[in-house]
C-alpha cells in the first residue's frame, strides 16, 4: 500500500516459518532465513518481530528462543528476506515454527524512460511558442494487441497505451539539429512496451512531407525494480517515404 | 485428534468479556492499496487470555490434541459500511504453562497458523490453529493484525454515471470491489 504524502509504499509480510531445529543437548544455535518474495529500493526502512509458536519437548531442561530478526535486501535480485536468530536446548528439544511479521517502508519505484528527440532543421524550425516550451510532441509507452475477430469478421490491432507524455523543455539547435528532451514517467514494471514519439501539429515553420517518422523504431524498452529508468531513450524525426 | 468437545470453542471473548483481551490498541492512517480498493489501513494489536485448566494430559500423554483458538476485540474496529478487503494477521506466544503431573512430562505446544479474520458488523474475529500434547497450555497469545478495509467516506471523489447522476457511495463501493474481485 502506499502511505504518506509524498507517497511511499508500506509493504506488509506476516506468516508462520516452518523448520525443524533439535538440540543436541546444549545450547543450540541457527539462522532462519524467509524468502519475503518482493524487491525494494535500496532506501528502505523496516520492522520486524519474530515470536515461538511450535516446539516439543522430551522431559528435560529446555531452551526455546527467537533472539533476533532482522530484513535483509539481497544484493543480487533487490528481494527482501526475513533473517530470525534461535536456538534451542533440551534433551531433546525441538523447535518447528517461527511466527513472523514484517513492515517494509520502501521508496517508490518512479519508472522512467527518457531520451531526446532530433530532427535537421531542415525540416523545419520550432515556432516561437515552441521555442519557449510549448508542446512539440508526444510521447507513449504501449503496444499493439490483437482483437480477435468477432461474428465472422476479420481480426484487427488496437494501440493500447500504458504511459504518454508531452514534451515541455524548449528545445534546444545544435549546428544542424533542433533536439528537445522527454521525460515518461509511471511505466508500468517488468513489461515490454513499445516508446513512440508524434508530432503535434503546427509546432514547427514548415510542414514535413509528406510526413514525420521516427527512428529506429520500433523502440522496445523494459523497466524492471532492479531497473527502474532508462535514459538515453533516443529518436530522430525523419521524412517518411511513400504515401502513408 | 481434536480437542475434548467439551472444551470447545476456546474463545477469548473480549466482545463480551474485556478483560479476556488487554493491552489492545488500535491504530488507523489513510493509505492506498496497490492492488484493490482499499483507502484505511487499520492495526489492531493486543494480548488473548486462555485462562482455562482443562484436563490437558488425558491418561496417555502421547497424543497431539488441535483445535482452534478464536479471539473478539473488545472494542468496534470497523465503522459501518466498512469493506474488509485485505488482510494480515500474525500470532504469538505470550505466556506457556507447563505442569510436571500426568503420565508423562513430554509436552508439545503450537500455533501452527492464522487460519481466519472475519467481521460482523464492526466486530472482528481472530481464529488460530492450535495444537498441545501434555500438561502445557498457552495461557496468553500475542496478536496483531493489518487490514485493509475499503471506507466510502474517504473517497475524494464520486464520479458521476453515464446519465451525469451522482451515484451513492454504496454502489461506487460494490463497483469497485467487483472490479477488485475480477
Amino acid at each position: 500500500m502506499y502511505v504518506g504524502n509524498p507517497p511511499r509504499e508500506l509493504m506488509i509480510f506476516t506468516g508462520t516459518a516452518v523448520f525443524d531445529w533439535k538440540s543436541k543437548a546444549k545450547l543450540d544455535r541457527n539462522e532462519v532465513v524467509v524468502n519475503l518474495g518482493a524487491t525494494s529500493t535500496e532506501a528502505f526502512q523496516s520492522t520486524s518481530t519474530c515470536s515461538l509458536a511450535s516446539f516439543s519437548n522430551t522431559d528435560s531442561e529446555m531452551i526455546f528462543a527467537v533472539d533476533a530478526s532482522w530484513v535483509v535486501r539481497r544484493a543480487d535480485d533487490a528481494g527482501l528476506e526475513l533473517h530470525a536468530n534461535i536456538a534451542v536446548q533440551g534433551n531433546d528439544s525441538v523447535l518447528n515454527r517461527i511466527s513472523y511479521h514484517v513492515q517494509v517502508l520502501t521508496d517508490p519505484v518512479i519508472a522512467k524512460i527518457s531520451g531526446t528527440i532530433r530532427w535537421n532543421k531542415s525540416l523545419g524550425d520550432p515556432t516561437e511558442a515552441a521555442k519557449g516550451g510549448a508542446n512539440m510532441f508526444r510521447v507513449a509507452a504501449g503496444n499493439l494487441v490483437s482483437v480477435p475477430a468477432s461474428g465472422g469478421g476479420f481480426g484487427s490491432t488496437k494501440w493500447v497505451e500504458a504511459a504518454s507524455t508531452f514534451t515541455t523543455a524548449a528545445p534546444v539547435q545544435s549546428g544542424d539539429f533542433w533536439a528537445v528532451a522527454y521525460v515518461l514517467e509511471n511505466v508500468p514494471l517488468s513489461q515490454q512496451f513499445n516508446v513512440v514519439p508524434a508530432l503535434l501539429d503546427g509546432v514547427l515553420t514548415s510542414v514535413i512531407v509528406p510526413y514525420a517518422t521516427f527512428m529506429p523504431a520500433p523502440r522496445y524498452v523494459e523497466l524492471t525494480p532492479n531497473d527502474p529508468t532508462a535514459t538515453g531513450v533516443d529518436f530522430e524525426m525523419i521524412a517518411g517515404q511513400g504515401v502513408r | 485428534m481434536s480437542l475434548p468437545s467439551g472444551w470447545l470453542p476456546f474463545t477469548a471473548d473480549g466482545a463480551s468479556f474485556p478483560d479476556q483481551v488487554t493491552d489492545f490498541e488500535i491504530v488507523s492512517v489513510p493509505a492506498r492499496s496497490t492492488r484493490t480498493a482499499a483507502n484505511l489501513y487499520v492495526q489492531v494489536a493486543g494480548v488473548a487470555h486462555f485462562d482455562w485448566d482443562p484436563i490437558w494430559d488425558d491418561g496417555d500423554g502421547h497424543n497431539i490434541y488441535r483445535g482452534d483458538l478464536a479471539v473478539t476485540m473488545p472494542q468496534q474496529v470497523l465503522q459501518q459500511g466498512d469493506a474488509l478487503v485485505e488482510w494480515t494477521a500474525m500470532a504469538g506466544m505470550r505466556r506457556l504453562d507447563r505442569d510436571e503431573e500426568g503420565s508423562t512430562d513430554d509436552f508439545a505446544i503450537a500455533l501452527d497458523e492464522v487460519s481466519s479474520v472475519h467481521t460482523a458488523g464492526g466486530d472482528v474475529r481472530l481464529t488460530m490453529k492450535a495444537a498441545y500434547q501434555g500438561d502445557a497450555w498457552l495461557l496468553r497469545v500475542s496478536f496483531l493484525l493489518d487490514l485493509l478495509i475499503y471506507r466510502p467516506s474517504l473517497d475524494r471523489v464520486a464520479p458521476p454515471d453515464s446519465h451525469g447522476r451522482l451515484r451513492d457511495w454504496a454502489e461506487v463501493a460494490s463497483v469497485r470491489l467487483k472490479y477488485v474481485d475480477g
